[in-house]
């Protein structure tokens, strides 16, 4: 009996998220909709309590449970990094002015059963567990994206997200299969270890005999992570799914999913190619694996900032600004080194502050003056100067220019990207950078330099304070970044 | 190589000529008689009334999906249903494992959790069949006029044969 439950104790954060989101739905019909913000306030206190057991894990010994679950402290700071902005977007859309309530409990739920499947996904070694987490976040976001069913632009929104999904899912799970068929075993850290003189040959023995199939399925489960992380060419469901979806659900896409992708790309990458004992034919196959990367880092940023510049929706502006942040990413990863990795994550913890902030501005802005168009942003910061100010902050972060968290993140990437020698990919970031500069500072002109049309914006104080805060903290750690820096390193020890 | 592409390749360039001849072969060699009956949907039996293109109700779909999810509740439940027993008393496959507590614990928390998405669906009035739509909202989407909500079967059956004789009129003239 003992032996059934014991690996349980492992799985509490999971467990205790499953139970919150059940909790959610019973509240939800408990309440009855009278007061629908309770069931935010739970989500958040459990929210909480799932933190501080994730706290409490950060240096322990990595241990295994069920033969697929790893429980480390990689995957660790992935799940601190859900929490803490499932917390964010519950705020959301707690002050969301254009939610109905109607329904609300499903919205946990489904954002609960999100960070479920992001849990699963980036504690894991063993490919099958990693694709039934992707599937669970996936399913969960493409009712999150059709949430106001009502609405044209979010059922559109949802059926693009369905039908890229389901197709790109098949494709890396085409690619899974492939590599099982090949090595015999869905365990990364197997796949990469066997000598490949025995039945089953290894990826080591597979990749000597036979390269176009081991391509082929690299290529192939690749494809599902850049779909995740909207990299370019997966990336075009992202500028009309950010659109339609409500926008606490947008910010969740953006920021809680993409680190999963992230989350997933790193530790296959690891496991496969950089693990102790790794072949030294796997290692060696792992650096052009990573040049293929630094390649669509380059198209994809490069895409994502050109796009950018003629879009007039603010929404579609992020989305695709979060397409060149992807690439930016990408620099990190391309690398093939811990260091390279540890600046990737390094990044994702400045995005986190920076794209929070910039969403949170949007829904602010939306939920006052009902549109999210650039136009409408004339002289919005004389009407609301605290949140257009921050708004700037987490512009300027977003560029890359000091003394904010981006500059930080950015120049970490850059920094890993030269020591591994790729120049010209380096060389590309530093020019997308001034491209971006052009469109997130034709937001701060918008929001400054022009005379406001009439009318005055409803408050909302305490959302407000939250930008506040997102504000204060994108420039803290962009002057003292060292905490995060750390914080990242003892992670990254796996 | 582990892998004989040849082989792959045979088989698929075959099962690709066997499709393409076997059309050939069937379009030589059948009679060609062509009456205008022959060509409709049903040509023994029932006459086929307006067009196929039509919307149909979305509430047999809920209905279908709520069957879905049950459908699948019980084929999980059957085989833990039948090594329960083994389970519970320590014998067969389960001698010695000591699952038996946990396995009842872990199905039963499993129908909890379905019968909590019944309760909610029921309490949110997903699973009311909804009795009407306003006729309004189906106007426009069905291409053609066949298939508007609101038309009685006579008055579609009166709608194709005046478009069929319409078409007769249109053959003479040719």
């Amino acid at each position: 009996m003992d032996a059934y439950i014991e690996p349980l104790k492992a799985l509490a954060p999971e467990l205790l998220l499953t139970a919150a989101a059940l909790g959610a739905l019973v509240l939800d019909l408990l309440m009855r909709g009278r007061d629908s913000r309770f069931v935010g306030y739970f989500t958040l206190v459990s929210l909480a309590i799932v933190a501080i057991i994730l706290m409490n894990r950060i240096g322990d010994e990595p241990t295994a449970a069920f033969g697929m679950v790893v429980v480390d402290n990689f995957g660790t700071f992935f799940k601190l990094f859900t929490v803490a902005s499932l917390a964010v977007v519950t705020i959301f859309v707690l002050s969301d002015r254009n939610e109905s309530h109607h329904h609300i409990g499903e919205y946990y739920f489904l954002l609960l059963g999100a960070a479920i499947g992001i849990f699963f996904m980036v504690s894991t070694n063993h490919l099958l567990l990693l694709m039934l987490g992707l599937e669970l976040l996936s399913l969960a976001s493409y009712a999150l994206a059709g949430f106001h069913k009502g609405e044209r632009k979010s059922a559109e929104a949802a059926m693009k997200y369905v039908v890229f999904g389901g197709l790109s899912a098949g494709v890396m799970l085409y690619g899974i299969s492939l590599l099982y068929g090949l090595t015999g075993t869905l365990d990364l850290v197997e796949m990469a270890k066997s000598t490949g003189e025995a039945m089953p040959a290894g990826l080591a023995g597979q990749l000597t005999t036979s390269a176009v199939p081991v391509a082929l399925a690299m290529v192939l489960v690749l494809a599902g992570f850049a779909y995740k992380m909207s990299v370019v060419p997966f990336h075009f469901w992202t500028p009309d799914v950010y659109e339609g979806a409500p926008t606490p659900v947008t910010t969740f896409l953006a920021v809680a999913s993409k680190a999963a992708g992230v989350a997933a790309l790193l530790r296959f990458l690891g496991a496969l190619f950089l693990g102790p004992d790794v072949q030294s034919v796997v290692a060696e196959y792992g650096a052009s694996v990573g040049q293929l990367l630094a390649i669509l880092a380059a198209v994809t940023m490069t895409l994502g900032n050109l796009s950018a510049m003629r879009q007039t929706s603010l929404k579609r502006l992020l989305a695709y600004s979060s397409i060149a942040h992807a690439g930016y990413i990408l620099i990190g990863v391309a690398t093939m080194t811990g260091a390279g990795f540890e600046a990737a994550m390094f990044y994702m913890a400045a995005y986190y502050f920076m794209n929070l902030g910039a969403f949170g501005f949007v829904l602010y802005f939306e939920g006052t003056l009902g549109s999210d168009s650039i136009e409408a942003l004339k002289g919005y910061g004389f009407k609301a100067p605290l949140i257009s100010i921050a708004m700037v902050t987490f512009l300027v972060s977003l560029t890359g220019l000091p003394p904010t968290i981006g500059f930080y993140g950015k120049y970490l990437l850059f920094k890993e990207g030269l020591d591994a020698g790729m120049y010209w990919l380096v060389g590309v970031a530093a020019l997308n950078s001034v491209v971006s500069l052009f469109y997130y500072f034709r937001i701060a002109k918008m929001l400054f330099l022009k005379e406001p049309a009439s009318g005055s914006v409803p408050r909302q104080p305490l959302f407000a304070g939250l930008l506040a805060v997102l504000c204060v903290l994108t420039i803290y750690f962009g002057l003292l970044p060292d905490a995060i820096q750390e914080f990242v390193r003892n992670c990254l020890l796996i | 190589m582990y892998f004989d592409y040849l082989n792959v390749f045979l088989f698929a360039s075959v099962g690709f000529i066997f499709v393409f001849a076997n059309v050939l072969i069937g379009s030589l060699i059948r009679p060609k008689r062509k009456h205008p009956e022959g060509l409709e949907v049903y040509e023994c039996g029932e006459e086929a009334i307006g067009e196929t293109w039509i919307k149909f109700d979305i509430r047999y779909y809920t209905v279908a999906l709520v069957y879905v999810i049950f459908a699948v509740e019980i084929a999980f439940l059957f085989p833990w249903a039948i090594v329960l027993t083994d389970a519970m008393a320590g014998t067969g496959a389960a001698e010695g494992a000591g699952i038996g507590l946990f396995a009842l614990v872990e199905g039963l928390m499993f129908i909890a959790i379905l019968f909590l998405g019944l309760w909610y669906v029921w309490a949110k009035g997903d699973l009311d069949w909804v009795l009407a739509y306003s006729s309004k909202e189906f106007e426009g989407n069905a291409p053609g006029s066949a298939g508007k909500l609101g038309q009685s079967v006579e008055e579609l059956k009166a709608a194709s044969e005046a478009e069929a004789e319409e078409s007769d009129d249109s053959d003479e003239a040719a």
